[in-house]
C-alpha cells in the first residue's frame, strides 16, 4: 500500500467512526452557551398522512417526487420546523421532528438572550409542496443559567383542506415534560418554565 | 448497393431517434393535461355525471420589455382534498389558456408550483398548502367552469425601502383580460369529438344571446 492510500483510508475510517457516533448520540447535553427548548405541537383535527403521503409514488410533468429505495404506499409522518429570528435574511430553521411529540431542541443562546419566534412550518408527509406556517409571533427571554426551557403544548385547531387555523390552545405538560427530559438528558437535568413574551418591534 | 441500403435505413433511425428523444427532453406545457406524468387521452376523459371540467387563463403580467401578453411555462396543480384522489396535475395548456380534464365533485386543485425564465435566470417558486396569492379551484357542481382569468405579479406592500422591492413578492391576482366566451371558445378546439362538446357549444350559444 502506498503511503497515501493508507492515509485516505485511516482518514475514511475515521470520518465514519465519528458520523456514527453523532448518529448514536441523539440528545446532546446543552454547553454552557446553549439551551434546549422543549415544544410540542399538536393539530387537531390531525393531518391525514396517509393521504399526503401517496404523493411519494408519483411524479409529474415537471415534479420528480418518486424516491429509490423508499417503499410504495408507506406512510411518512408530517414534519415540524420551528422558525426564529425576526427579519427576512436572519431566518432560522430548526427541525422539531414528527408533529404531536415532544420536541427537546438544542440552541446556541445569542447574546442578548432573546430569541424571536415566528412560526412553525409544517411539511405534511414530508413534502415540501404542502408546506404550510402556524403562527406564534413570540419572544422568548432565556433566564441567566437555566440551560433547559420547557414552552409548552401548543395545540392549533384547523379548519378545511387549507389549514385555516380558528383556534389556538396552550397547555402545560410540564411533568411529562420533565419526564423525558431526565430520560434524554439524565437526571441532572434541570427543566424550568419560561413564559412567552410579546416581541419588541 | 445493399450495404449501402441498410446503412441509408439506419441513418434515418438514427437521425429520428435522436430527434425524438430531443422533442422528449424539451418539456414545456403540454396541449393536453398530464395526470402524474401520464397523458390522458381524449377517450378516458370522464363521463359528464358528477365531473367538473375546469378551465380558464394563467399569464404573468407585461413588462416594460414585453409586447403582449407573456406565458407562464410551468403551473402544477395537485388535488388536496383527503376524500378525493391524490394526483399532480398539469394543465393542457395554449397560450396563457389552460384546462383541466373533467374531475369528479367534491375536488379541490390547488396551484403547488411554477416556474418561468427571465434572462439566464429560472424563478421556481413552492405555494404551499394555505390561502395566499394563488389559486384554489373547488369542483363544485358537475358541467363547465370557468375559473377566470389570472395574472402573476407583485403584491409586496412597498415601503419604499429597497429591501421591499427586491422581496416583494409574487402572486396571482385575477384580472378582466379574458372572458368566459373566449375560453369556451378555445376549450372547444380541445374537446371536439367528445360529449361535451355539446354542452360547449350550448354554453356558447348562451353567452352570445346575453350579450
Amino acid at each position: 500500500m502506498k503511503v497515501r492510500t493508507k492515509v485516505f483510508f485511516i482518514i475514511s475510517l475515521l470520518v465514519i467512526a465519528v458520523s456514527l457516533h453523532a448518529a448514536e448520540d441523539k440528545y446532546d447535553k446543552p454547553r454552557k452557551d446553549e439551551v434546549i427548548l422543549v415544544i410540542r405541537v399538536v393539530i387537531t383535527p390531525e393531518i391525514d398522512d396517509a393521504f399526503y403521503s401517496q404523493y411519494w409514488d408519483f411524479d409529474s410533468n415537471v415534479i420528480k417526487m418518486k424516491r429509490k429505495g423508499s417503499e410504495e404506499g408507506e406512510t411518512i409522518q408530517s414534519e415540524a420546523y420551528l422558525m426564529t429570528g425576526s427579519t427576512y435574511l436572519m431566518r432560522n430553521s430548526l427541525f422539531l421532528g414528527n408533529i404531536g411529540e415532544f420536541a427537546s431542541i438544542k440552541v446556541s443562546i445569542p447574546k442578548d438572550r432573546e430569541i424571536d419566534m415566528d412560526t412553525f412550518s409544517i411539511y405534511p408527509a414530508s413534502v415540501r409542496f404542502f408546506k404550510f406556517h402556524l403562527p406564534i409571533f413570540a419572544s422568548l427571554k432565556i433566564p441567566e443559567g437555566d440551560n433547559y426551557i420547557y414552552l409548552g403544548t401548543f395545540e392549533f385547531e384547523r379548519e378545511g383542506n387549507q389549514f385555516e387555523i380558528v383556534n389556538i390552545n396552550k397547555y402545560d405538560e410540564f411533568d411529562k415534560a420533565k419526564e423525558i427530559i431526565s430520560e434524554r438528558y439524565g437526571s441532572s437535568a434541570r427543566l424550568v418554565r419560561v413564559p412567552l413574551q410579546e416581541q419588541k418591534d | 448497393m445493399d450495404r449501402l441500403k441498410v446503412s441509408k435505413l439506419g441513418l434515418i433511425i438514427m437521425i429520428a431517434t435522436v430527434g425524438l428523444t430531443l422533442i422528449g427532453c424539451a418539456t414545456g406545457p403540454e396541449p393536453y393535461p398530464t395526470v402524474n406524468d401520464d397523458a390522458i387521452k381524449k377517450k378516458e376523459y370522464a363521463a359528464m355525471e358528477d365531473h367538473t371540467l375546469i378551465f380558464g387563463y394563467i399569464a404573468r403580467e407585461k413588462s416594460v420589455f414585453s409586447f403582449g401578453e407573456r406565458k407562464l411555462p410551468i403551473v402544477e396543480f395537485a388535488q388536496i382534498n383527503p376524500e378525493g384522489e391524490a394526483m399532480f396535475i398539469s394543465p393542457g395548456r395554449s397560450g396563457s389558456f389552460f384546462f383541466i380534464q373533467p374531475v369528479p365533485i367534491d375536488s379541490s386543485l390547488h396551484l403547488i408550483f411554477h416556474r418561468y425564465k427571465e434572462g439566464r435566470t429560472t424563478y421556481y417558486t413552492y405555494e404551499g398548502l394555505q390561502k395566499g396569492y394563488d389559486i384554489t379551484i373547488n369542483a363544485i357542481k358537475p358541467g363547465l367552469y370557468y375559473a377566470g382569468s389570472y395574472l402573476l405579479q407583485s403584491v409586496g406592500e412597498d415601503s419604499g425601502s429597497w429591501i421591499s422591492f427586491i422581496m416583494s413578492p409574487d402572486g396571482f391576482l385575477p384580472n378582466g383580460d379574458h372572458t368566459e366566451l373566449e375560453g369556451l371558445k378555445d376549450l372547444l378546439k380541445k374537446m371536439k369529438n367528445t360529449e361535451w362538446e355539446e354542452l360547449i357549444t350550448a354554453r356558447i350559444e348562451e353567452l352570445k344571446n346575453e350579450s
